[in-house]
């Protein structure tokens, strides 16, 4: 096995034991970078320097007795609006293209703080406005699966890194899927952990309201001592809760499923999914069962009819209010204009991209008179019942199994022109954010074309450890995500894109 | 209540927006918003009699920040940072071309 190829775990463990250093480590990561980026496009900026600095830092410190850390020398990726003091910060915008913070995200320092090695930023869709890192100044990211598809989105850039093995685990943000879609395009395991679980203090905000730092893995362990590094109080940001946080990897030690009850999302219409989805959520239902669980079909007849309208609604709305700040004043791109309007106006019409202008014109309009009444106003209301459906079924249930996208892995370029559609693609994650449920994606393996399978499972609000664990057992059963190699003969073969 | 908008509540709303859209594209983005406000008009069908608004609830509220001036970067690191400044401070263009 290549040192590219180890989970997180297994390379604090080793490095911590001297069976190999944390440069070699972190150079056989960059050496994996290296050689399939031309092809995957999936980082914005390498930091090829600072992160063999920081990985001989780590096994100086080690060579002395000193404690690393729990990601001790476990290089990482974060996607490319966590500010990193000294590191540009995109949000694959032309308005950041050349913005550097002075300040690190409360993520980063938490991940650097812990022993990992921030090896790259990595490309996403603009300002986290997508579900496919098309839409970036860099250009498209590409599945490693298979390079004429997509890798999903807004953090596609991590998924893809996490698959190719550019590193064990990688940071994304996850407003209503982003991290939990591109990590079934991709075939890794990736978790939005409970709105308020982790700080967001330093990430540039898309819909502060749903907005959650979610960690990517190629295993559950991974995630679960990601989380544990993360989730902790932060005064700095508001929203992130103040209590105790459990010991995530304690979770871990669940052997079975007996004595639990596991919800199957039974409430499809024909069209809904794809055939070879539905197969892999029965398969999880089924590890449940011979693992021990009660397992019964359950409906989300509110959060599935109405969740992604009441998304739209609310994350536009906020994405209005909170991209009114790229002013071209204070930072970012600046085009000069006869008077202040024009600057403003001359500024961000050159500078976002055509759909963040989209949605901004949309949210603003949102929260007009009229508008506010007949959308906004509603929205708040249907997130309030929606809240109190999942409550009812967490009053019967443990966690719940459902698909995370109804689709596999689409072709480059298939679904840009029709919003709408693309935003139909997050029925079953938008919801879970709506509600600030935790939610994991995992791999459920690959179809015979070595296109990834896998299911969401989502459990109550602050109950993430839980879900780890019977994450963990789902894990087991259906078998750790590899590392993947992308075909580049495929490509050539069936002729690009949409062949 | 469905509600569209038309040309001129496209420019509007985008003025509003800071964000400028040219002659040739104010129908492209008229249609597309009106895809999304029919799609979205869902939100206002479930009935909603007595529901109050969502609110976030959380197990421990953080403690709030000493209500006090906080050491921050200095001048120079937002200089540094700024796209155009004129001596020690941000570079704005007159409020008003009248003016």
């Amino acid at each position: 096995m290549e040192l590219y190829e180890l989970t997180a775990r297994e390379i604090a463990d080793g490095v911590k034991a001297k069976k190999f250093s944390a440069e070699d480590v972190t150079r056989a990561c960059l050496g994996r970078l290296s050689s399939l980026e031309t092809d995957l496009n999936a980082c914005i900026t390498v930091m090829e320097d600072s992160a063999v600095a920081k990985a001989r830092a780590i096994d100086s410190g080690l060579a002395r007795g000193d404690e690393m850390g729990p990601l001790a020398g476990a290089p990482y990726i974060a996607k490319d609006n966590f500010c990193s003091r000294g590191v540009r910060t995109t949000c694959s915008s032309r308005i950041l293209e050349n913005w550097t913070p002075t300040y690190d995200a409360s993520a980063i320092s938490y991940m650097n703080d812990a022993g990992a090695i921030l090896m790259a930023k990595s490309n996403l869709d603009e300002f986290a406005m997508g579900s496919s890192t098309e839409n970036s100044i860099i250009g498209p990211t590409k599945n490693p699966r298979d390079l004429r598809r997509v890798p999903g989105g807004s953090s596609g850039g991590s998924a893809a890194a996490v698959a190719a093995g550019y590193c064990p685990v990688a940071l994304g943000s996850d407003t209503g899927g982003s991290v939990r879609q591109p990590a079934a395009f991709c075939g890794i395991q990736g978790m939005k952990p409970s709105y308020g679980e982790v700080s967001r203090y330093g990430i540039v905000a898309y819909a502060s309201s749903l907005d959650q730092v979610s960690p990517l893995a190629r295993s559950v362990e991974d995630l679960a001592m990601a989380l544990e590094v993360l989730a902790r109080p932060d005064p700095r940001d508001t929203t992130c809760d103040a209590y105790d946080r459990p010991k995530f990897t304690d979770a871990l030690l669940l052997q079975d499923l007996k004595g639990k009850r596991i919800g199957v999302f039974a409430g499809f219409e024909a069209e809904m999914m794809d055939a070879e989805l539905y197969g892999a959520l029965t398969s999880a239902a089924d590890h449940c069962k011979s693992a021990g669980a009660v397992v019964e079909p359950i409906d989300l007849p509110i959060a599935v009819k109405y969740g992604v309208a009441t998304y739209y609604v609310t994350a536009l709305a906020d994405a209005s209010s909170q991209l009114a700040c790229y002013d071209g004043i204070r930072y970012g791109a600046h085009i000069d204009g006869p008077t202040l309007a024009d600057m403003y106006a001359n500024t961000r019409t050159a500078s976002f991209g055509e759909e963040v202008r989209r949605r901004i014109i949309l949210g603003t309009a949102l929260l007009t008179e009229g508008y506010y009444q007949n959308y906004y106003g509603p929205a708040l209301k249907v997130r309030t019942k929606m809240s109190a459906e999942f409550d009812e079924l967490f009053s019967r249930f443990d966690a719940y199994l459902l698909p995370t996208s109804p689709s596999m892995p689409y072709m480059l370029g298939m679904k840009e022109e029709d919003p709408t559609r693309m935003y139909l693609g997050d029925v079953f994650t938008v919801p879970i954010s709506l509600g600030g449920l935790p939610g994991i994606n995992i791999s459920m393996g690959l179809t015979a074309d070595g296109l990834p399978l896998s299911v969401q499972l989502v459990g109550q609000r602050y109950d993430d450890a839980r879900l780890l664990g019977i994450a963990s057992v789902i894990e087991r059963i259906a078998g750790r995500p590899g590392v993947a190699t992308p075909d580049r003969d495929k490509t050539l073969r069936r002729g690009g894109n949409g062949a | 209540m469905k509600m569209s908008v038309d040309r001129e509540i496209t420019l509007r709303m985008a003025r509003a927006a800071q964000i400028r859209v040219a002659p040739e594209d104010v129908d492209h983005m008229m249609d597309s918003i009106n895809d999304i406000l029919s799609f979205c008009a869902l939100v206002g069908d479930l009935d909603c009699t007595g529901t109050p608004d969502f609110t976030w609830r959380m197990k421990k509220r953080p403690s709030r920040r000493p209500d006090r001036e906080m050491d921050w970067e200095d001048r120079e690191s937002f200089k540094e940072r700024a796209p155009a400044i004129e001596g020690d401070f941000f570079r704005v263009p007159r409020i008003s071309s009248g003016v």
